[in-house]
């Protein structure tokens, strides 16, 4: 879900900037959520580097006002950065349905 | 005013972009870094005046680039705001202890973001200014300095030290000393006799050397020409209060003695007793100032009576200025004229000159060397 009356707000700042911004955050997001998995995937898993690509994920979803994106990030960051990325369980399957509905919010709020 | 240069440092491309956005109506130029060890070289390359920067990133993390930046920055004041999802405070104290100033929260808000950046301007602004002062003071410091050593040696030509090495005196005076407003002369009279001038001006460092120069002159030119003490003195009175401002004189005892008839004769204008003593110890006889300092009177009151002694070989004067009697000891407590005048009056198998110079080391436990006096024997060592 996405703040939309704040996101307004940074909508005009940016002007024609804005669909520019929208178009990094999606490529962006994207390739560091597969990034993500790839990681998961490793054993022995990186801890730090999970860490610090949940990190960036979570401060650009932040930037969006996609709050509950944002705190699931912050999940996995957290977990990383105390090595319990085994007690994750759905936080992945999560994570990517909110980076859906983000997306498609997003698209929403550009039309 | 030049543009602000602002380097930030954040490893999101979306972050990257909305930040350039938020920054673009400004006139600031902006340099960006995906990662802490971009944001190292792009600071050495263009010394940017303020620094935003993620402080979780790959490769150099925000905290170690932040702290090779303010190192490389050395003393110049280089505004660090981190940029950070404020979620936890240990992430923030550790901002600030790798040397950040403030931090910004995401989601970015436009107006703190710019407010925060005016305000380090101010601050950096003042920075600057303190620091060009500092190194104004430097300069000026050094400078004056140098001065102070090309006057020193343009004194020591006038000024020189006469027959003070002769071995009827044992003396204590460094070379620096005339900055601290003390002044000592020597010199033989063509009839033999020998004329010493001890002097202390009020004030000190330049003002005190140029004072003593027109004595110094006088002083050696008049005895060379057998001229008595007393026209001398008239005239360095007159001389010094002609060119000394009101609140500037010079204290000083002057001695003439006849070492054939083994007499002397000694005028003291403000400066601490003068003693006769015997010279393992004994005072026979103190020379309290009967004068105003010179530089003080108009000629019509300036008196040049002196006084007259008798000095056989086993005798001697002991000239002081103000320095020993107020040396301190470390609890503030001062040597004084009483621990003096009993030091020169008990029994010493040494040289009374080297006593003296014992104890007052030990008293104020440190160095002497700034300290004026001096003993004339009454024969030849």
């Amino acid at each position: 879900m996405i703040d939309t009356e704040k996101l307004k707000d940074l909508r005009e700042i940016m002007a024609e900037d804005f669909a520019d911004l929208i178009e990094v955050f999606f490529d962006d997001t994207q390739a560091r959520f597969n990034n993500l998995q790839q990681l998961l995937k490793q054993a022995p898993v990186d801890n730090l580097a999970i860490r610090n690509e949940a990190h960036t994920l979570k401060g650009s979803s932040s930037n969006l006002f996609a709050t509950e994106l944002q705190q699931l990030l912050f999940k996995l960051e957290k977990m990383a950065f105390e090595n319990h990325l085994e007690d994750r369980g759905d936080l992945m399957e999560q994570i990517e349905n909110e980076i859906t509905i983000v997306f498609r919010e997003l698209i929403d709020f550009q039309e | 005013m030049n543009n602000l240069r602002i380097l930030f440092a954040d490893d999101s491309k979306t972050d990257r972009h909305i930040l350039q956005a938020l920054l673009k109506e400004e006139d600031y130029i902006l340099y960006i870094a995906e990662d802490g060890q971009q944001a190292i070289e792009l600071y050495s390359e263009h010394q940017p005046d303020i620094i935003l920067i993620d402080a979780i990133m790959p490769k150099v993390d925000g905290y170690d680039a932040v702290k090779a930046i303010k190192k490389l920055a050395g003393d110049r004041f280089v505004p660090v705001i981190f940029l950070t999802s404020l979620t936890d405070t240990d992430s923030l104290a550790k901002c600030f202890e790798a040397g950040g100033d403030d931090f910004l929260s995401k989601p970015y808000n436009p107006v703190i973001l710019k407010a925060k950046i005016k305000v380090f301007v101010r601050i950096n602004d003042l920075h600057e200014t303190i620091r060009e002062q500092r190194d104004e003071i430097e300069e000026l410091h050094d400078e004056l300095i140098s001065e102070q050593h090309m006057a020193r040696k343009i004194f020591d030509k006038i000024a020189h030290s006469g027959c003070l090495d002769s071995c009827n005196i044992a003396y204590n005076q460094t070379a620096m000393s005339i900055f601290n407003g003390d002044i000592l002369f020597a010199a033989k009279k063509p009839s033999g006799k020998l004329q010493v001038f001890v002097g202390d001006f009020t004030g000190h460092s330049l003002p005190a050397a140029i004072g003593a120069m027109p004595v110094a002159e006088i002083f050696y030119k008049m005895t060379l020409d057998d001229s008595s003490m007393e026209e001398m003195l008239e005239k360095i009175n007159r001389r010094l209060n002609n060119i000394l401002p009101v609140e500037m004189f010079c204290c000083a005892i002057c001695v003439e003695i006849d070492y054939d008839l083994k007499i002397g004769r000694i005028w003291n204008g403000g400066l601490p007793e003068a003693y006769l003593i015997t010279q393992n110890g004994g005072v026979q006889t103190t020379f309290s100032s009967q004068h105003l300092a010179l530089g003080i009177a108009g000629d019509d009151q300036f008196s040049t009576s002196t006084t007259a002694f008798n000095l056989n070989s086993e005798e001697s004067l002991f000239l002081i200025t103000d320095g020993i009697i107020e040396s301190e000891a470390v609890n503030g407590e001062m040597f004084g004229v009483e621990k003096l005048h009993k030091t020169l009056d008990t029994n010493c198998d040494e040289l009374m000159f080297d006593k003296v110079l014992k104890e007052v080391s030990e008293f104020s436990q440190q160095q002497t060397d700034d300290i004026t006096f001096l003993e004339i024997y009454g024969a030849q060592q």
